[in-house]
C-alpha cells in the first residue's frame, strides 16, 4: 500500500510541479508587462523553482531512493505545489476577486504577489529538505 | 561519527518537512475559508419595498416636481427657456436612476460583492459625474451660469457645497474596502453582527449614496415646482 501511494504521490508532485511553475511564470509575465518592466527584474521568484528542478534531476539520475521512495516528502511535495497551483488558479479565474476584474489582464495581481514570499519559503525548504534526504548511509552487504 | 550527521540531517530535513506540510495545510485552509467568505452574499430587508422600488418613487416625485412646468401656462417672471432647460437638467438626471442598467443591478433579491462593485461604478459615472457635476454643477457656477434664473442665485452657494461634498466624499472608501478583498482576514459571526461585513456594509453604504443624492435632487426639484407654480 505504502509503495502504491508513494509512486503515486511520487508522480503527481512531478506533474503539479510542472504546472505550478508554468502558472506562476504566466502570472510573473502578465505582471510585469502590465507594469512595463524587465522580465529579469523577478528571477528572484524562479531561482528557488531552478535549484529544486536540479535536485529533482540528480534524484532521478543518481536514482535516490531516500528521496523518491519518501512518502513524506512526496506529499509534503504534492500539497505545496497544489497549494501554489490553487492560488495561482484563483488570482486567475476567481472572478470574486475585486481588484483582478477591474484591470484589463483579469489577474489579481496583489493577491498572488502577496503570495510570493510563502511559495519563495515553501520551495526553498523542500530543495534544503531533499538535499538534506540525499546523505544515506550505504546499505552493507550481507556476507 | 559519520552515521551521527546523516541521522542529523534526516532529522533536520523531516522537521523541515514537517513545518513546511503545516504552513501549505494552513495556506490551503486560508484559502478556502477566503474563498467561501468573499463569496457571502446579502439579502437586503424588504419590509418597506426594495431598494429599487424606493428610489424609483423618489424618481416619480422628482419627475413630478419637474414636469410641474407648462411652457404653454406658466406666468411667472423666469425666462422661459431657461426653466424649460432646468426642466430637462431634472429629466437628464433621472434618466439615469431609471436606466435598464441599473435596473439590472439593483433589482435583485439578493446581493455579492461584484453587484457592490458594479453599483460604485454605476453610481460614480452615471449619478456622480453624468448626473451631478455635469447638469446640476454648471448652474449653480455665478461667474457664467448656465441657467440665468435670478432665484437661482441664492441657492447656488447650498448646489455648490452639496455637490462638493459629494464629490469629496464620494466611494472611495467603500471602493478601496471592495478592492483590498484579495487580502485574507478572518471575520466570525460575532465581528460581522458588531463590527464590520463587508458585502453588507458596502452594499448599504453605496446605496445610501444614491439616495442622499436623491434626496438633494428632490430638495432643488421641490424649489423648482415652487417656481414653476409661480411662487
Amino acid at each position: 500500500m505504502k509503495k502504491i501511494f508513494n509512486v503515486i504521490f511520487y508522480y503527481l508532485q512531478l506533474i503539479l510541479f510542472v504546472g505550478a511553475f508554468c502558472l506562476t511564470f504566466f502570472i510573473m509575465l502578465q505582471m510585469n508587462r502590465r507594469l512595463e518592466k524587465s522580465f529579469f527584474t523577478t528571477i528572484d521568484v524562479f531561482v528557488p523553482f531552478i535549484i529544486l528542478f536540479i535536485l529533482l534531476i540528480i534524484n532521478i539520475l543518481a536514482n535516490q531512493k531516500t528521496v523518491k521512495k519518501n512518502l513524506f516528502y512526496n506529499i509534503t511535495s504534492f500539497l505545496i505545489f497544489g497549494t501554489i497551483s490553487i492560488v495561482a488558479l484563483r488570482a486567475i479565474f476567481d472572478h470574486y476577486l475585486i481588484m483582478g476584474t477591474l484591470n484589463s489582464y483579469q489577474i489579481d495581481f496583489n493577491y498572488f504577489a502577496n503570495f510570493i514570499p510563502f511559495l519563495k519559503i515553501m520551495i526553498y525548504g523542500l530543495s534544503l529538505a531533499n538535499f538534506l534526504f540525499m546523505f544515506h548511509l550505504k546499505e552493507k552487504k550481507k556476507q | 561519527m559519520k552515521s551521527f550527521f546523516v541521522e542529523y540531517a534526516n532529522i533536520v530535513a523531516t522537521t523541515i518537512l514537517g513545518l513546511l506540510f503545516g504552513l501549505s495545510f494552513f495556506l490551503l485552509y486560508v484559502n478556502f475559508y477566503h474563498y467561501k467568505e468573499i463569496q457571502t452574499t446579502y439579502t437586503p430587508n424588504t419590509e418597506n419595498g426594495t431598494d429599487y422600488e424606493n428610489i424609483l418613487a423618489q424618481v416619480n416625485e422628482i419627475r413630478s416636481d419637474a414636469n410641474s412646468y407648462y411652457q404653454a401656462t406658466y406666468r411667472g417672471q423666469e425666462s422661459i427657456y431657461d426653466m424649460s432647460g432646468l426642466q430637462t437638467k431634472f429629466n437628464s438626471c433621472m434618466d439615469n436612476f431609471e436606466s435598464e442598467e441599473l435596473k439590472k443591478l439593483l433589482d435583485k433579491e439578493t446581493f455579492d460583492i461584484r453587484d457592490v462593485s458594479d453599483l460604485i461604478h454605476y453610481y460614480q459615472n452615471r449619478i456622480l459625474n453624468d448626473c451631478l457635476v455635469v447638469q446640476l454643477y454648471n448652474i449653480a457656477n455665478e461667474e457664467n451660469p448656465s441657467i440665468q434664473i435670478e432665484r437661482l442665485k441664492v441657492l447656488a452657494p447650498f448646489i455648490k457645497n452639496e455637490i462638493d461634498l459629494f464629490i469629496s466624499t464620494g466611494v472611495g472608501y467603500v471602493k478601496s474596502n471592495i478592492r483590498n478583498n484579495d487580502s485574507y482576514y478572518f471575520s466570525n459571526q460575532s465581528a460581522k453582527n458588531t463590527i464590520f461585513e463587508l458585502t453588507k456594509n458596502s452594499y448599504l453604504e453605496i446605496i445610501n449614496r444614491y439616495k442622499q443624492s436623491l434626496t438633494f435632487i428632490k430638495t432643488l426639484s421641490g424649489w423648482y415646482r415652487t417656481v414653476a407654480q409661480g411662487g
